[in-house]
């Protein structure tokens, strides 16, 4: 095996969970954006839609429908949480709500527990076969289904921001929520939509994570550590910046772990955000104040 | 057309607002004047419902708008141009005047290409603009996108909160203008101004408001004459 296949290998693997990443973190940087909140419950959206995702393909549902029922679910689960726990707050302080999203995480993964206990589970892959060979790197073909929803979504997104009226009414609450305001549109409408689209984008992150990991009650503290890694990359509220902040976490710490040690994995993203918020607090593109969705 | 009966609005424990009424009947411009800080902002901000008032009532024709969400006041018919433009400064002058539609965007989706047009035309410094940035727009054209962008929403009464704050004369005088233009088309409009000249100008009646309190009304053009007003409203102004 040569260097250059090495480092091939490493950078596909590391799109591959940088594509996981760039999910997370653009759920972080929509609900931050349209309301304020850093939502640490975003990895425990991400936990869902992987938990059931093994429950429904365990109950004999083929993938499709199950990827499109856990996604609902997810959805649901988030816009109960939305109505119930956030909007009732809505008074709070925004470090209040900060606090309550870390609440809500907690209450979702003792609930995990509860439900689906300390086992981590496998799903199947979406489609059968062995490993795909690209250069001198193999990788499996969950790989593709991961980078391939993680760019259909994020174009998705795309067009719903650029080329909806329901989105730009969604980017006119974000540069000017008390304009929106007097324009009839309802902050309260537009946290809740910010909310389950965030869900849905994690719970798809979950969902085709699933195969080539093992779901676990609490994969989502890692994962929502690291979205949020990834978004503070890109500056917290721009989506191109959390997409390019997702893919650059997932290749550094792939590349990290293979050359240096995998021990290491996880202490890089957190060197990274010191060093983000020690060195560049508006991000690597430094757009201070510019919000962007 | 609206009528303001004994308002008293609060920030926490502090009034702001001390029985304030006033009216204001279709087709005319009635302006507020007050100095920094007199509670004009906040008295257009608990007409349009983002402020609340703790006691009073504010109607529409017949209805009460005082107890509405800020969204059905909007369809109500009440669209406030807010102090400092605010105008969306990321998303085109298309697409401002588009979300000032927001309240009938599902029903009257062919008519707002029209009103678009009727704005343009009533605002010939956007014209050949409709794909610019807003916040690349001069004070002047943000100022006008804002007044189109509250005119989108077709509301029975325009509140406006000091359209001429840091406008040029020669500006000021073309917004003005087109406020009489609107009232012609027989829009319903209320204007707040620190500028008590250039709004008397246009107006039909006035309120003096003084630390919460309206202290004055009468007729537009016996208010340029009276010297009380002249000495504190329109002296300082002459001499600025
Ligand atoms: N959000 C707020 N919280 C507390 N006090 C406020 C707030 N907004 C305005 N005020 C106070 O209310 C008074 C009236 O303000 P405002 O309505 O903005 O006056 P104007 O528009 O006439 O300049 C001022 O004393 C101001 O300091
Ligand atoms: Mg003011």
């Amino acid at each position: 095996m040569s260097l250059a296949n090495d480092i091939l290998q490493y950078v596909l693997g590391g799109l591959t969970m940088g594509g996981i990443y760039a999910l997370v973190a653009v759920g972080f940087v929509i609900i931050h954006n349209v309301t304020g909140i850093i939502n640490f419950a975003q990895g425990e959206f991400v936990m869902m839609g992987a938990m059931f995702m093994v429950t429904l393909t365990g109950i004999g549902l083929p993938a499709p429908a199950a990827i499109i029922l856990s996604v609902i679910l997810v959805m649901v689960v988030v816009g109960l949480i939305e109505v119930g726990a956030i909007r009732s707050a809505k008074r709070a302080s925004p470090v209040s709500l900060v606090i309550i999203t870390i609440g809500i995480s907690t209450v979702l993964r003792g609930m995990a527990l509860l439900i689906w206990g300390t086992n981590p589970y496998k799903v199947a892959p979406f489609t059968e076969g062995g490993p795909i060979h690209i250069g001198g790197a193999s990788i499996v073909p969950q790989v593709l289904w991961v980078i391939g929803t993680t760019a259909f979504v994020l174009a998705l997104t795309f067009f719903l921001f650029e080329y909806t009226y329901f989105g730009k009414a969604l980017r006119a609450c974000v540069v000017n929520k008390y304009a929106a305001q007097l324009m009839g549109i309802s902050p309260g409408k537009m946290s809740f939509f910010a909310f389950i689209f965030s869900a849905a984008l994690s719970a798809l992150a979950g969902i085709v994570f699933a195969p080539i990991t093992f779901a676990t009650y609490d994969m989502g503290l890692m994962l929502g550590l690291k979205g949020f890694v990834a978004a503070v990359l890109g500056g917290l509220s721009s989506t191109p910046g959390a997409v390019f902040g997702g893919l650059a976490l997932g290749v550094i710490e792939s590349l990290g772990a293979g050359f240096v040690s995998s021990g290491y994995k996880d202490g890089i993203a957190f060197v990274i955000l010191l060093l983000v918020l020690f060195l560049k607090p508006g991000g690597l593109f430094g757009t201070s104040g510019s919000k962007r969705v | 057309m609206l009528k303001v009966v004994n308002i008293n609005t609060y920030y926490g424990r502090i009034q702001v607002l001390k029985n304030i009424s006033l009216n204001v009947e279709k087709g005319e411009i009635v302006t507020i004047i007050g100095a920094n800080g007199a509670g004009k902002s906040t008295l257009l901000s608990t007409i349009a419902g983002t402020n609340k008032p703790k006691s009073g009532q504010i109607y529409l024709s017949t209805t009460q708008t005082s107890c509405l969400s800020v969204e059905k006041i909007v369809r109500a018919g009440i669209s406030l141009v807010p102090e400092h433009r605010q105008v969306f400064d990321s998303l085109s002058v298309l697409d401002n005047l588009r979300l000032g539609a927001y309240h009938r965007y599902g029903n009257d989706k062919k008519t707002i290409e029209d009103d678009i047009e009727n704005i343009m035309s009533l605002f010939p410094s956007l014209k050949g603009r409709e794909n610019q940035i807003a916040g690349t727009l001069s004070g002047g054209e943000q100022q006008m996108l804002a007044i189109g962008r509250g005119l989108m929403a077709n509301p029975k009464v325009l509140l406006l909160d000091e359209p001429s704050v840091g406008l040029a004369p020669l500006v000021v005088k073309e917004i003005f203008d087109i406020l009489l233009t609107l009232k012609k088309r027989g829009t319903t409009i209320l204007v707040v101004e620190q500028n008590a000249k250039a709004a008397l100008q246009v107006a039909d009646r006035a309120y003096i408001l003084e630390r919460g309190v309206i202290s004055f009304s009468g007729k537009a053009k016996d208010m340029l004459k009276d010297t009380r007003v002249q000495s504190a409203y329109l002296g300082a102004k002459l001499h600025a």
